[in-house]
């Protein structure tokens, strides 16, 4: 007898794995050290007893434990045993879940089931957690309104989600494995391919929309689009993997470019009034002037943000006569604060040229029938 | 492509189209349909697929093998219409087809 034979049922009770040996009806006849460890039970409590006490039957399942381990014994079948966990409990109550091994041996005076059980209760816990997150992060990329793709280092999309498929056109089967050149205009494409190496030996590990300005894209159509990207870059192992989320800035564009022509409209009407005319905030502060109110200031300077009264009107070396014309236009604008509109007749003096003015503040009420602007308009007297 | 209807356990319902070919539990993952795991990859080796089947789609869904009645063993609530959605084709005859998600998969 060999030393290891002398040894083998020390040995087998020393395995780091916990070990049973049952009957093929399931009683258990054998319990090593690992396995007294992993459940809890000891020996005394758990030989002659089945193993269901170790393996219950679960009242939501039907799997009959003794019938799988007859099952996988004859056809230990990789996937099966890889994937398919037992549902076990400690002598505690807690809940486990088993990967099993099972060999049938007849060598020991009858048939019987050799069976190691390894509790992968946290690794299966981890890995559903990662999953789930993984699905939800997924799913957040999915119904996100920017287009989201990924290229390898051979610059072949390896990532495609359904906003992609909706901006280019190209289904997932169609994009996946294509060139990223495909989505861009001809004569950029070289652009496009010198800026990705650049980016992917630089240092920076991301840059977002803003930084990159705007690009050009090309549906399947052929249709040209104006977009924005913001890129990342992430080494799988030693892979480069460059991913993209992608927005169209057709619309917005063109909101922007009516935006600039309707204020180029009203600059036009508002810079080229013969009267003069100035929007105030409700603290009396001018937010805009026109061309024909800044001719009638004596003095050129800023004027933005100061108070109406507060304007260089006065260009006479009488004090008194400025601050009381300030106080009027001060106690005007609080007349105008309180909801009405008010009209009168004032004398500017600017310097050489006195005028007379016919002068208005019409006060601009929000939903809420809060004054939130004045609008101050004079107009010369004829003969003035 | 057909049609599916994939409804969770909270009565959420998911249509997707899936290509015919494929299988409902591949249409599912792909599209990120909660519920489905499909662990195994479609080797009918882990129960993380399971579907119920309502009444009259089981005749367009074709007859399950013995292998996937062995492993529907360790699926949680099983039914008389339970299914693993790895082995059941979509085609033409799936067109609309609503199946049913169980509480659990593990």
């Amino acid at each position: 007898m060999s030393f290891i034979e002398s040894k083998a049922v020390q040995l087998l009770n020393d395995l780091p794995e916990a070990l049973l040996i049952t009957t093929v009806t399931g009683e258990i006849v054998y319990f090593n050290r690992s396995a007294t460890t992993q459940s809890g039970f000891t020996h005394k409590e758990i030989i002659g007893d089945h193993v269901s006490r170790l393996l219950p039957q679960s009242s939501r399942r039907k799997v009959d434990v003794v019938k799988w381990f007859g099952r996988w014994a004859d056809n230990p079948d990789p996937g099966q045993l890889r994937y398919l966990t037992l549902e076990g409990v400690r002598k505690s109550g807690e809940p486990r879940r088993y990967q099993v091994r099972v060999s049938r041996s007849e060598d020991l005076g009858g048939i019987y089931f050799v069976i190691v059980l390894r509790d992968v209760t946290e690794e299966q816990e981890q890995t559903t957690a990662l999953r789930h997150s993984q699905l939800i992060a997924n799913r957040i990329i999915a119904i996100g309104e920017d287009a989201v793709l990924s290229i390898d280092q051979d610059n072949n999309i390896c990532f495609w989600n359904q906003r992609a498929e909706k901006l280019f056109g190209y289904t997932e089967k169609e994009a996946m494995g294509a060139n990223i050149n495909m989505l861009l205009p001809q004569n950029i494409r070289d652009e496009h391919t010198t800026s990705i190496q650049t980016f992917s030996s630089g240092k920076q590990p991301s840059r977002s929309m803003g930084e990159r300005g705007e690009i050009t894209g090309q549906h399947k159509s052929g249709k040209i689009m104006p977009l924005e990207a913001s890129i990342t870059k992430t080494y799988i192992g030693d892979r480069l993997v460059l991913s993209a989320q992608v927005r169209d800035i057709t619309q917005r564009k063109k909101v922007e470019v009516d935006l600039a022509e309707r204020e180029a409209r009203f600059s036009a009407v508002f810079n080229h009034a013969v009267e003069a005319i100035a929007l105030l905030d409700n603290t009396g502060c001018v937010l805009e002037i026109n061309q024909a109110a800044r001719e009638m200031l004596p003095i050129d300077e800023p004027v933005i943000n100061k108070p109406l009264w507060g304007l260089p009107w006065w260009n006479s070396s009488n004090g008194s006569e400025q601050s009381e014309f300030e106080e009027r236009l001060r106690g005007r604008f609080h007349q105008a604060m309180l909801g009405n509109t008010v009209h009168t007749r004032t004398s500017l003096d600017a310097g050489s040229d006195a005028l007379d003015l016919d002068f208005s503040l019409t006060p601009i009420f929000n939903n809420s029938n809060h004054v939130l602007y004045l609008i101050a308009e004079a107009r010369k007297l004829a003969g003035s | 492509m057909p049609k599916i209807i994939y409804v969770e356990q909270n009565g959420t319902e998911h249509e997707v189209q899936v290509p015919s070919g494929q299988s409902l539990m591949d249409g599912a993952v792909a599209r990120m349909v909660p519920g489905i795991e499909g662990d195994c990859g479609g080797l009918c080796a882990c129960a993380t697929c399971h579907i119920y089947i309502p009444e009259e789609w089981k005749g367009r869904c074709g007859e399950s093998e013995e292998l996937e009645q062995n492993i529907l063993d360790f699926a949680f609530d099983v039914k008389t219409n339970s299914r693993l959605a790895c082995q059941i084709k979509v085609s033409e005859a799936l067109e609309g087809i609503r199946v049913f998600m169980p509480e659990r998969q593990y």
